[in-house]
């Protein structure tokens, strides 16, 4: 096989970079070496922002795909520093992207060539149960005369790189990396967005902050944000204010929006948020609508834990506001919490202002102290290493389900509930620290391991963790012990290794030789099913770390003979082999039987010793006394042959 | 008690019969100064010199039971040396064994125990050269 192609089949020439073509990732040139006429790019993936494992298997997984620019492979080549790089291979792009030349499009060249291809393209991604969450003006593509193309959204977590213009509220307050996979309404959205802007021909936002064009939006609601005051077609309005709509149940489906004069006859009755007569003030803004109450709480978490407590914001739902009926669900949902006060240190306020956000409005994201964030983003904000603190105390608390339970008919809660259990079970079973790095590598299958140890390459399996860990072995230095949290953590989630092993793993910590062993058990085992090659310095490396694990050994003979017999397995290379010889337990159970065995004999034999050296005057005293009674025993025979002699 | 009992015996026989005690007198001496040489050097007494020396004494006294009562018979009887000898000689020959038994026992005796510590060490050195017998065992 060909040296740096990916899977044999891709090559990527990583100094030769594209400019705007990976929707603000680097892009590089590619070639399908079975077919050179094929276009196609190579977007690299940066090291903590895992790529969409789910996605990218599902979109492999189907066939050829229309107006988006789905993943054709994964894998890894040398990236433009010469080190190994991940990279998503995908369809070239079929001319720039919109951002390039940003005009006024005519509205039937809208809809022909943006709306209806990239509507097909949403349908076809939500029968396969995938989202894209990077519809933005760099990432959509078309050429001269042709129809829009969605860009490569797979090589990073989604919605990463959106702005506060194409992401619907509810997803804008959160950190990027905080986002979620979202659903196939936020496509929608971000698709009208797109629309609207396209059809002005300028991004009607431009010279806004993030923050303001996201309190714009509040406050008006988005169609009104982003439509007020521009001049756009009636039925152009008509069509993105249902797609822009607020709650996304609202917007319509992609496969209605191919029809555009059907999507614009839609109709959906929404009653427009109540507002209050009078404010509430926090964090000193007032307030007139639930919505901006729930995102004023997550922001100024304190005092909207006071107010909660104090009653102040059931007083105001229940007068200003004039919903009873909210207040009554407010009061059911955090009544346990509000009495809580004692829990530990911060965890009964957080589940307090959790849920009460969740009631106040359903469609925000989760709040958990000071975050905001989807459930479903967890995975990408383990692997970026950001907010671990705050996401320990989120899965210990399970907080994810009680958050589902207080925002009944949004979202599947009995899924959220369990994945939460099953977090909390990995993080409670020992080492937190270890746990958590266990969870971000079993949450995102293709994030590469961060050890130093694999360093520079990219390790994002075991197969590829054993030839990094032999070129590392092999270096004249030797390594240190593998006691970093990256390596054991990704060990244990691309193993998912059972509770024995992970109790293992970490009591194996800080002992190098347990370390040693236990790695020799398990990379031999992945050694022996991907079949690979013979790994003679990774062996040696870890035969070095569990030798002075036989020193421990009782039996000298068995000691004595594994040492004899560790050069040839490790000149061998096959992990498994020196797995069995250093880490057999069953002769360490027999052996181990045995010492006490062997001990209290020693013991007896010093002590019978010791008795026979200290009987000597006895034994003296003993002869004497036998010798004198032998000697008069002749004398008695003696006396009875002469008698006898003489009745004779 | 015993004493006393013993030299009221040998006054009795002093007046009854002077020519027995005088016989035995000249055939069991040897024994008793045998029994007061071990006392005088601290060891134990030991019957066998008495023992040897009755055994030979049997032949005298029948000796002196065929030749007759009287001093003179007696002293005849202690005067050949072929009846009072072999007495005598017995005295020497059961004191001997009395000295020389004790040592060879303890040689015997000393042997085996040196034999067992041998074989012990020996049983010691073949655990300790399979098995560390420090190790934690585990």
């Amino acid at each position: 096989m060909e040296q740096g192609l990916i899977n044999g089949r891709w090559r990527v020439d990583a100094a030769r970079r594209l400019a705007r073509a990976g929707g603000g990732l680097p892009a590089f040139a590619a070639a399908d070496i079975t077919d050179p006429a094929r276009a196609v790019i190579a977007v690299q993936i940066a090291r903590r922002a895992p790529p969409r494992a789910a996605a990218i298997e599902r979109l492999m997984a189907a066939p050829a795909l229309a107006s988006v620019l789905g993943p054709l492979d994964i894998g890894t080549a040398p990236g433009p520093d010469g080190a190994q790089a991940g990279f998503v291979i995908c369809p070239a792009p079929p001319g720039p992207d919109l951002a390039a030349e940003l005009r006024a499009w005519p509205e039937p060249k809208l809809i022909e060539r943006v709306l209806k291809p990239l509507a097909l393209a949403l349908d076809t991604l939500r029968s396969l149960g995938v989202t894209h969450r990077a519809i933005r003006l760099d990432n959509v593509f078309a050429a001269a005369d042709g129809p829009a193309v969605l860009g490569c959204a797979w090589a990073e977590p989604p919605g990463l790189r959106q702005t506060a213009l194409f992401e619907p509220p509810g997803s804008a307050v959160c950190a990027p990396i905080a986002r979620g996979e979202g659903r196939g309404a936020d496509d929608v959205y971000a698709l009208g967005v797109l629309l609207i802007v396209l059809a002005l021909g300028r991004d009607p936002f431009a010279a806004m902050s993030e923050d303001d064009i996201l309190r714009r939006k509040l406050a008006l609601g988005s169609h009104a944000a982003l439509t007020d005051g521009q001049r756009l077609s009636p039925a152009l309005l008509e069509l993105t204010r249902g797609m822009l709509a607020e709650d996304p149940e609202h917007r319509p489906p992609p496969a209605l929006l191919r029809d555009p004069i059907a999507a614009r006859a839609r109709r959906v009755a929404t009653r427009p948020p109540r507002r209050a007569h009078a404010p509430i003030v926090l964090g000193n803004v007032q307030i007139w609508h639930t919505g901006e109450l729930a995102l004023a709480c997550a922001a100024n978490p304190a005092e909207a834990i006071a107010r909660l407590r104090g009653g102040e914001i059931d007083s105001w739902l229940r007068r200003a506001l004039g919903d009873s009926a909210l207040a009554v669900r407010l009061d059911e949902a955090t009544a346990l919490r509000r009495e809580d006060r004692n829990a530990e240190a911060g965890i009964a306020d957080a589940l307090l202002l959790m849920q009460a956000v969740a009631v106040l409005d359903p469609l925000a994201p989760m709040c958990w102290r000071g975050l905001l964030l989807w459930p479903d983003a967890i995975g990408a904000m383990l692997a970026a290493g950001s907010h671990d603190e705050a996401l320990a105390d989120l899965l210990m608390q399970e907080a994810a389900g009680a958050w589902a339970g207080a925002r009944p008919g949004q979202g599947d809660a009995v899924m959220l509930r369990i994945e939460g259990r099953q977090h909390r079970a990995i993080l409670r079973a020992g080492d937190q620290a270890l746990a958590m790095r266990r969870l971000a590598y079993s949450l995102n299958p293709l994030l590469p391991c961060a050890s130093e140890l694999v360093h520079p390459h990219w390790v994002a399996t075991v197969t590829e963790l054993l030839p990094a860990l032999e070129q590392r072995a092999a270096r004249a230095a030797p390594p240190p012990p593998p006691d970093d949290r990256e390596l054991l953590g990704f060990l244990a989630a691309r193993l998912d290794l059972g509770a024995d092993d992970t109790a293992r793993l970490e009591a194996s910590g800080a002992a190098a030789p347990a370390m040693g062993l236990l790695l020799l058990g398990l990379l031999g085992r992945a050694q022996d099913r991907a079949h690979l090659a013979a790994m003679p310095a990774l062996a040696g490396w870890l035969a070095r770390l569990a030798a002075p694990q036989v020193n421990q050994w009782p039996n000298l003979r068995r000691r004595a003979q594994a040492e004899s017999m560790l050069p040839d397995l490790i000149r061998q290379g096959r992990l498994t082999g020196l797995a069995k010889l250093l880490d057999n337990p069953d002769d360490t159970a027999r052996d181990s039987a045995q010492l006490p065995r062997v001990r209290r004999a020693v013991r007896q034999i010093d002590d019978e010793i010791a008795s026979l050296r200290a009987g000597r005057p006895a034994r003296a005293r003993r002869a004497g006394q036998l010798g004198r009674n032998t000697a008069a025993a002749l004398g008695v025979a003696a006396l009875a042959v002469s008698v006898a002699a003489a009745l004779w | 008690m015993k004493k006393q009992l013993l030299w009221l015996a040998a006054g009795l026989l002093l007046g009854v019969a002077p020519s027995v005690l005088l016989l035995l007198a000249g055939l069991l001496l040897p024994a008793l100064l045998a029994r007061a040489v071990d006392r005088a050097a601290g060891r134990p007494p030991g019957a066998a010199p008495m023992l040897f020396a009755i055994a030979g004494s049997v032949a005298p006294a029948i000796a002196f039971l065929h030749t007759g009562p009287g001093l003179g018979p007696a002293e005849a009887v202690l005067g050949d040396i072929a009846l009072s000898g072999p007495c005598w000689l017995g005295t020497g020959l059961g004191w001997s064994l009395d000295q020389l038994l004790p040592g060879l026992v303890g040689l015997l005796l000393e042997g085996q125990a040196r034999a067992r510590v041998v074989a012990l060490l020996r049983l010691r050195g073949r655990h300790l050269k399979s098995w560390d017998i420090e190790a934690p065992g585990k």
